[in-house]
């Protein structure tokens, strides 16, 4: 527990700011530091240049959907390990988000304990690669 | 030539010796038309002129006064009470009394038809006033009584015209009063029939009945007899002999059943000339009317052109009325007039009835207001008395609240009549009652809302994803900042501030969805709201925002296009959100079908003069159907395959609620645009709250 995970960075994108916050939060709650996005282009333009191993995203932004994200997210080696959440179930976005490969898919609001679990299972997945 | 001779020479009359003077006495005395007879006092008759003997009998002249009541019957006035020896001038002027201007009644002799003189009397004595006898002067009177009688005949006539006595009635009257004017004559007046060719009975009293039926309802023309002729050649007509003259070839045998020779017949003309009528003499002789029969005639034919054309306007009168009172009996209209001087008013039954009032009630104008409905009273009153002074004029859609407290909807019209002051002196006019069109306007409204809730409740469930997103995003912060704080608690870790952030961001995030309840809330609720003061641009970026989850999973894109400082409408919220929502959600359907990229939606605003201000809603899709953009505001137009066709009809119903205006039109570069136009209020944004 507690263990610093400084080279397993997860990047938070959201254009919700109070969503935003409460992920971040959440999340700290469980000692995992993240990198928070309210601008889905900001994301992408950091992940141009920086290593994403793990992604937590929505799907329903404006701007840049999430689905674009997990576009561009394909083309990017390794491969970052991809967590959606969206605020509503979506089959095409579900079909979208398997052709990447394994992706947690989480309807908003979420089970916590569920969430942060495959938030973990994807930093170990990405600190093992 | 001097025929009274008892004349007593030893008297005292005339003075002694003097036979020239007395020759020429006698000679005044026997010529004058003045009947002069002078009695001693005996009653011998000393003087009996031939103007007495004519009035009074030849053989009086041989008699006393005392024998006078045997031979001629004397009467007062009345005709029928007979006068007494002792009451007769010449007796009371023997007793010493004198008459002066007395009338009296002669019959018998040569006069069947009686005599009227005039009589004064006196006592006559000498010097030493000593009684001699007595004189008496008569004059006759006849002509003028008769003239005096004719004239009254004539006023009773034209009373009973005033008093709007029955025609056939007056015109009998008429008919008997010229006929009494003439010996052997007889009289008829025939009246013209509506239509102008026809004679119909007026008046004929002494006409057989035979008679009176034939003529009856017989045409009119150059040959019909006397009153045909005259009445079709507007000119006089004399027939001496009926028997051999061509125009009564057809009439012949009647008038020898009836016992006539002569007919003279005279159109009876109203004042402008139209034939009326026509007045008729006949005679039993053959030959032509005599000066005072032409007399008789224009003063018959006058009398009964005023009576026939009264009774024709009285006719009329009563036909408009009848037509009048019909139109508003079965018009539901009620006529009233106010006279505001005297504070009365009356009403037509039917108005009486509208505003329960009984048909006896004397009505005043308080009484009539006090009618109008208490919420309504004092704006009614005050609309009549400034559009009274304004225009003369007065129009007032108001409610009536009658006696156990029905409600009737009515519109009042009404003219104010004025004197040459500019004084008011009535006001006149009528009431409808509209409250069966109330009722179906308000039941209309009623359905026309009853289909708007039902569009927004469609349009809802259109919105299903923008709806689960709007509420999951704060759900999903509240359950997340409340995990956090539960682990931040177990873990040790909480400090005071941290709490204080979550807290305060749970409080933020529940009153986020609260306020999406709120918006659901506000486009399910039934009623309508109110309305307010609009800035549209906001309407439109907040409709947007709430629409923006449906457009992201449509990969579709709205642009807002919004004019800076655009005035403000009055409108009703939830009402414009609806608009906006429909043009919104239709844009959306008819980009379906492009690929994602070309999914575009504008909406635009757009103030036009100051005056109004525009929304536009621009889509890129195939357009609309081209003949005729219009239709789509039709009621069950649909192009989709589960619209029901409402929406845009609906669309179109609000923004005509709100004196607005709706085209749909193609447009050239592709692509359909919707418009609505409103009018601006030009208020400074601080005072919308007053």
């Amino acid at each position: 527990m507690n263990t610093p995970r400084a080279s397993a960075e997860v990047c938070l994108v959201d254009d919700d700011a109070s969503v935003l916050r409460s992920m971040q939060y959440l999340l700290a709650s469980d000692g995992i530091e993240v990198r928070a996005f309210n601008k889905p282009a900001e994301f992408l333009e950091h992940a141009a240049s920086h290593r994403v191993p793990v992604v937590v995203t929505d799907i329903w932004m404006e701007g840049v959907t999430g689905l674009e994200i997990l576009a561009r997210m394909c083309a990017i080696t390794p491969r970052p390990r991809v967590i959606v959440i969206t605020a509503r179930d979506d089959l095409a976005a579900r079909v979208t988000a398997m052709q990447i490969g394994p992706v947690a898919f989480f309807i908003k609001p979420f089970d916590d304990e569920k969430f942060l679990g495959a938030v973990r299972q994807a930093m170990d997945a990405a600190r093992t690669v | 030539m001097f025929e009274a001779t008892n004349l007593d020479r030893e008297g005292s009359l005339p003075a002694q010796g003097c036979d020239e003077t007395n020759e020429i006495f006698y000679s005044i005395l026997s010529n004058m038309g003045d009947a002069v007879i002078v009695a001693d006092k005996k009653g011998k008759f000393l003087v009996f002129n031939r103007a007495a003997q004519r009035m009074f009998g030849a053989d009086m002249a041989q008699l006393t006064l005392t024998e006078w009541s045997d031979r001629r019957s004397l009467y007062l006035p009345d005709k029928v009470t007979p006068l007494s020896l002792d009451e007769l001038p010449l007796a009371s002027a023997l007793r010493g009394e004198k008459t002066n201007n007395a009338e009296i009644f002669v019959r018998g002799g040569d006069f069947s038809t009686g005599l009227w003189v005039r009589v004064n009397a006196r006592p006559l004595s000498n010097a030493d006033g000593k009684r001699l006898g007595a004189m008496m002067v008569c004059r006759d009177i006849s002509e003028i009584k008769e003239e005096e009688f004719f004239r009254a005949g004539q006023s009773r006539v034209l009373e009973m015209i005033a008093a709007d006595k029955p025609l056939g009635e007056v015109l009998t009257n008429l008919v008997l009063l010229m006929e009494g004017q003439a010996e052997g004559l007889r009289c008829s007046i025939l009246l013209l029939s509506r239509d102008g060719k026809h004679v119909r009975h007026g008046a004929a009293p002494n006409l057989p009945e035979i008679y009176v039926r034939a003529v009856d309802g017989a045409p009119i023309g150059p040959l019909n007899g006397s009153c045909g002729t005259a009445m079709f050649t507007r000119r006089p007509v004399v027939v001496t002999d009926v028997m051999t003259d061509p125009l009564w070839a057809n009439y012949r045998d009647l008038a020898r059943i009836s016992g006539l020779s002569a007919c003279w017949s005279t159109p009876i003309l109203s004042p402008q000339g139209e034939v009326l009528g026509s007045f008729a003499m006949y005679r039993e002789e053959k030959r032509g009317p005599v000066a005072e029969e032409n007399r008789l005639t224009e003063i018959a034919t006058h009398i009964a052109g005023i009576a026939i054309e009264r009774q024709r306007q009285q006719e009329i009168l009563r036909e408009r009325e009848a037509r009048i009172s019909l139109a508003a009996e079965s018009a539901d209209v009620a006529f009233w007039i106010l006279y505001p001087e005297e504070n009365s008013a009356w009403m037509s039954e039917k108005g009486r009835l509208m505003y329960g009032f009984d048909s006896k009630l004397p009505l005043t104008c308080e009484l009539i207001l006090s009618r109008i409905h208490p919420d309504e009273r004092a704006r009614v009153k005050e609309t009549y008395d400034r559009s009274c002074a304004l225009h003369g004029t007065f129009e007032s859609e108001h409610r009536l609240l009658l006696p156990y407290g029905k409600i009737r909807w009515v519109i009042m019209r009404g003219r104010c009549l004025k004197d040459e002051h500019g004084n008011l002196l009535e006001t006149i006019g009528v009431t409808l009652d509209v409250s069966a069109q109330k009722q179906a306007d308000l039941q209309l409204q009623h359905q026309r809302e009853e289909m708007a809730h039902r569009n927004r409740v469609s349009l809802m469930g259109e919105m299903t994803a923008s709806f689960a997103h709007e509420l999951n995003q704060p759900l999903t912060a509240i359950a997340n900042n409340a995990s956090a704080a539960r682990r931040f608690l177990e873990r040790g870790k909480m400090d005071s501030e941290l709490l204080r952030q979550l807290l305060q961001d749970m409080v933020a995030d529940s009153q986020r969805a609260g306020e999406v309840i709120r918006g659901i809330r506000s486009l399910v609720r039934k009623e309508k709201g109110a309305r307010a003061l609009l800035d549209l641009n906001a309407v439109i970026s907040d409709t947007i925002r709430l629409l923006s989850s449906d457009v992201l999973m449509r990969e579709s894109v709205v642009t807002p296009d919004l004019e800076d400082n655009l005035p403000q409408v009055e409108a009703v919220p939830v009402q414009i959100q609806q608009v906006l929502l429909n043009l919104i959600m239709n844009s959306l359907d008819a980009v379906e079908a492009l690929p994602p990229n070309e999914r575009r939606i504008i909406v635009s605003t757009r103030s036009i003069d100051g005056q109004t201000v525009e929304v536009s809603v621009r889509d890129f899709g195939a357009g609309l159907p081209g003949d005729d953009p219009e239709k789509v505001f039709d009621h069950f137009f649909s192009t989709k395959q589960q619209g029901m066709g409402m929406g845009l009809a609906i669309v179109r119903s609000i923004v005509e609620s709100h004196d607005g205006t709706i085209t749909a039109e193609n447009v050239r570069d592709g692509g359909a645009r919707f418009f609505f136009r409103l009018p601006s209020i030009h208020t400074h944004p601080k005072t919308q709250a007053a």
